[in-house]
């Protein structure tokens, strides 16, 4: 179970806040909102909040990637905070750290 | 059941065609470790894994998973049971008709809603976990063996399982693809928590990536305990294995015979 909460601090800079386990049950639902928050912000900034967020598998890793592609298309760019220890091992053990680098921007949990 | 086990085997025994080739055995499988299953070829450690992963019912004995008695599954438990495993089995067990990324594709298309895109994505992460992403769209009989082995294991990995069961990971793999097995074993245990269960007779990745050894010898537990337990176990066979010296064959020249005649003394 996950909620999504979207809340835009600037007109420039909206922010998915992720509340629950992102996990294979719910990484499509992450992805579904993601993906439409991204389009909408188009060249804008697109922060997703893990704080309160759980990554458990793999799925979390190949949908953040989707989301960063998706965003990176349209010239926005993907901030992602609050990315936990194990959520940076789990980029790491897909070798995506290069790819994530620029974009996990918080200190980690 | 120690807290810390998540399977317990106890008093397991195993019959084939008449023959018992399981004898009383118990050991535990600790949660978020690595189990090594050792031993000889032909000892049982490979019919020991069909036990566990629910494949062969359990005669005489129990398993127990979470405390709850895998024998006593019903259907819709025990296809529960399979959704958290993982299994990579002797010869990779692809299918043949599907490419590298279909054939680990398989098991999330199956049981998760994730997008036909989200899928692909971790297809291919998988496939790279074990060297193979270049490799994607090749099919199985493209490959050579331990390449359908690194392919089988990837799809063990699909659906990131709970507990991992690996029958002979290492056998037919160059030495340093063998090493690089054994520290991605280590990696997801680290990683993702997970249980992972090793049948296998190489000592040396055996002894690098276990935390618990379970020694068999012609279907008994031998030796139980973690890789410096079974160094300094002082039992003539455990020594024997370690230190890989070839068997004293002792025949009992009765049955030879008997067998050779094919007839009763």
């Amino acid at each position: 179970m996950i909620k999504a909460q979207i809340t835009c601090p600037s007109p420039e800079h909206a922010v998915l806040e992720l509340d629950g386990l992102f996990d294979r049950n719910s990484a499509h639902k992450v992805r579904r909102d993601s993906l439409k928050l991204a389009q909408k912000q188009g060249s804008r900034e697109l922060e997703i909040d893990l704080t309160h967020a759980r990554c458990i598998d793999t799925s979390c890793v190949a949908v953040l990637l989707e989301i960063l592609n998706t965003v990176r298309k349209q010239g926005g760019r993907l901030k992602l905070t609050g990315i936990d220890e194990n959520t940076a091992r789990m980029i790491s053990l897909s070798q995506l750290d290069e790819i994530f680098e620029d974009v996990i921007v918080a200190e980690k949990k | 059941m120690p807290p810390d086990d998540l399977i317990d085997v106890r008093g397991l025994k195993s019959f084939y065609r008449g023959r018992q080739v399981l004898f009383d055995v118990t050991f535990g499988i600790p949660r978020h470790r690595v189990t090594v299953i050792m031993g000889a070829s032909g000892c049982g450690k490979t019919t020991l894994l069909r036990h566990l992963i629910g494949l062969k019912r359990t005669g005489p004995g129990q398993i127990l998973v979470d405390g709850e008695d895998l024998g006593a599954f019903s259907e819709g438990l025990l296809k529960t049971y399979r959704r958290r495993i993982g299994v990579l089995f002797q010869g990779g067990a692809l299918f043949n008709s599907m490419s590298l990324r279909e054939n680990i594709a398989v098991p999330l298309k199956v049981h998760t809603k994730l997008a036909d895109e989200t899928i692909r994505i971790m297809a291919v992460m998988k496939l790279n976990m074990v060297g193979l992403s270049d490799f994607s769209e090749f099919m199985p009989s493209q490959l050579s063996g331990g390449m359908r082995k690194r392919a089988g294991l990837a799809r063990a990995l699909a659906m990131d399982p709970e507990i991992l069961f690996v029958d002979e990971p290492s056998s037919g793999l160059d030495p340093i693809t063998a090493a690089g097995l054994d520290r991605l074993l280590l990696d997801l245990r680290e990683t993702l928590g997970m249980t992972v269960v090793v049948v296998t007779h190489e000592l040396e990745s055996a002894f690098k990536i276990a935390d618990r050894i379970v020694m068999i010898d012609k279907g008994k537990v031998i030796v139980l305990g973690d890789p410096d337990a079974v160094r300094g176990c002082t039992d003539e066979r455990v020594q024997q294995f370690l230190n890989r010296e070839a068997d004293t064959h002792q025949i009992n020249i009765d049955s030879y015979y008997e067998s050779l005649l094919d007839k009763e003394l």
